[in-house]
């Protein structure tokens, strides 16, 4: 038993990437394949590596910065419920009082949600069921729910969707069309794309943490470290991604 | 002008026409009004309180459609140099004259917004200050919210 765990264990850290990157390297890796990436210069021995080699074997640990897991959740059934809810989010933080942090989480927060309302839920042919140009009136099984908490060094959103339908392709897309160059100019957004893309990309950008969990078609959790504006380090974060 | 999530209006700025921004710009923005504008434009943007990625989405679009104007951004608000440092293309081919820098208090967490031009940020370090005062409580020192390198990341750009 213990010689199959040692030998899963050597496996499975072949699947996580370590080292200390710019985000725009990251985006490569993750582009072609990398589920699981640390930067931190720390490297290995980072500890949020072990957590994410423990989950890779099965375990349920959490990450240390994952604080919001138990906080009582905000329920969403419309679009519109959004902003209320960021709203209330924002006005309930210390942190936010700041207008860098609060700025920062209230992108994040809403570009999170935006993403669970209308691209977690599809049609039997794949289309995204709610049109991101029209209010959307949540089935009651479809409620997205959020959890938020921090403390003195940053914030942990969580957002989940009973749709399960995020997957790597989606983040390899969005970092395809927002990262690559082309002859030396950046590529323009195109307009035929859903912004889901520019969306994720924006969330990798502006937290130090993804953890996302998907158990496919039946829920996605998304969850997010964003630090305090006078603790960012643009070359600490880690990116998470488990598909089930 | 467009909705009432953004109001697009002409102001004179010592003796400068400028097109002043206020408001969020997202989905429902229409910058139609925009295209009546000829010759060179001066965008203050420092009413733009915030952005969403289609809304940053149809600014690309629009300024790229648009790229034989000669555009200029001046007073640029945090959430919109945060934009220009994340996404190149949101500059575009234009000009950005000047900025606002956070600064915060650390003893009473007052926020303080400095215009930094272009000049100065162009530097290597960026020329700004790196403390001064808190006028408000007179016993802390001002400093920027975050690193210099990171928040004129966009001059990479």
């Amino acid at each position: 038993m213990k010689r199959s765990a040692k030998k899963s264990s050597t496996q499975d850290q072949s699947l996580l990437k370590t080292g200390l990157f710019s985000k725009e390297e990251a985006s490569i890796f993750i582009r072609t394949g990398c589920a699981h990436l640390h930067s931190s210069i720390l490297g290995s021995q980072d500890p949020t590596v072990a957590v994410s080699l423990n989950q890779l074997e099965g375990s349920p640990t959490s990450y240390s910065w994952e604080i919001a897991q138990t906080a009582t959740p905000h329920r969403l059934t419309t679009s519109t419920d959004r902003n209320g809810v960021i709203e209330n989010i924002l006005s309930a933080s210390s942190l936010a009082k700041r207008s860098q942090n609060r700025s920062r989480l209230h992108q994040v927060a809403e570009e999170l949600l935006t993403n669970a309302i209308y691209h977690s839920y599809k049609n039997s042919d794949g289309s995204d069921k709610y049109d991101r140009r029209e209010d959307a009136q949540l089935q009651s099984e479809e409620c997205v729910l959020v959890r938020f908490a921090e403390n003195l060094n940053g914030m942990n959103l969580i957002v989940e969707d009973q749709g399960g339908s995020l997957t790597l392709n989606d983040f390899q897309r969005a970092f395809e069309r927002c990262y690559q160059r082309k002859n030396g100019r950046e590529i323009g957004i195109e307009t035929k794309h859903s912004g889901a893309g520019l969306g994720l990309f924006m969330v990798f950008e502006l937290s130090a943490h993804i953890h996302v969990k998907v158990e496919k078609k039946k829920k996605t959790c998304f969850s997010v470290w964003i630090p305090d504006s006078q603790q960012f380090d643009p070359d600490t974060f880690s990116f998470n991604i488990f598909e089930e | 002008m467009e909705n009432d999530k953004l109001i697009i209006e002409k102001v004179v700025v010592n003796g400068q026409e400028q097109i002043c921004l206020k408001g969020t710009i997202d989905e429902d923005t229409d910058f139609s009004s925009l295209l009546k504008e000829n010759g060179p434009m001066v965008l203050n943007l420092s009413g733009v309180t915030g952005i969403n990625s289609l809304g940053i989405r149809g600014w690309v679009n629009f300024w790229k459609e648009q790229a034989g104007k000669k555009v200029f951004y001046v007073e640029c608000p945090p959430v919109i140099v945060r934009q220009m440092s994340m996404i190149p293309s949101f500059t575009g081919t234009a000009e950005v004259v000047s900025v606002f820098a956070p600064y915060i208090c650390d003893h009473c967490e007052t926020e303080e917004l400095v215009l930094v031009r272009s000049d100065e940020f162009s530097a290597t370090p960026p020329q700004i200050k790196e403390t001064f005062s808190c006028s408000k409580c007179q016993a802390g020192e001002m400093e920027l919210d975050g690193g210099p390198n990171q928040y004129f990341a966009f001059r990479k750009k």
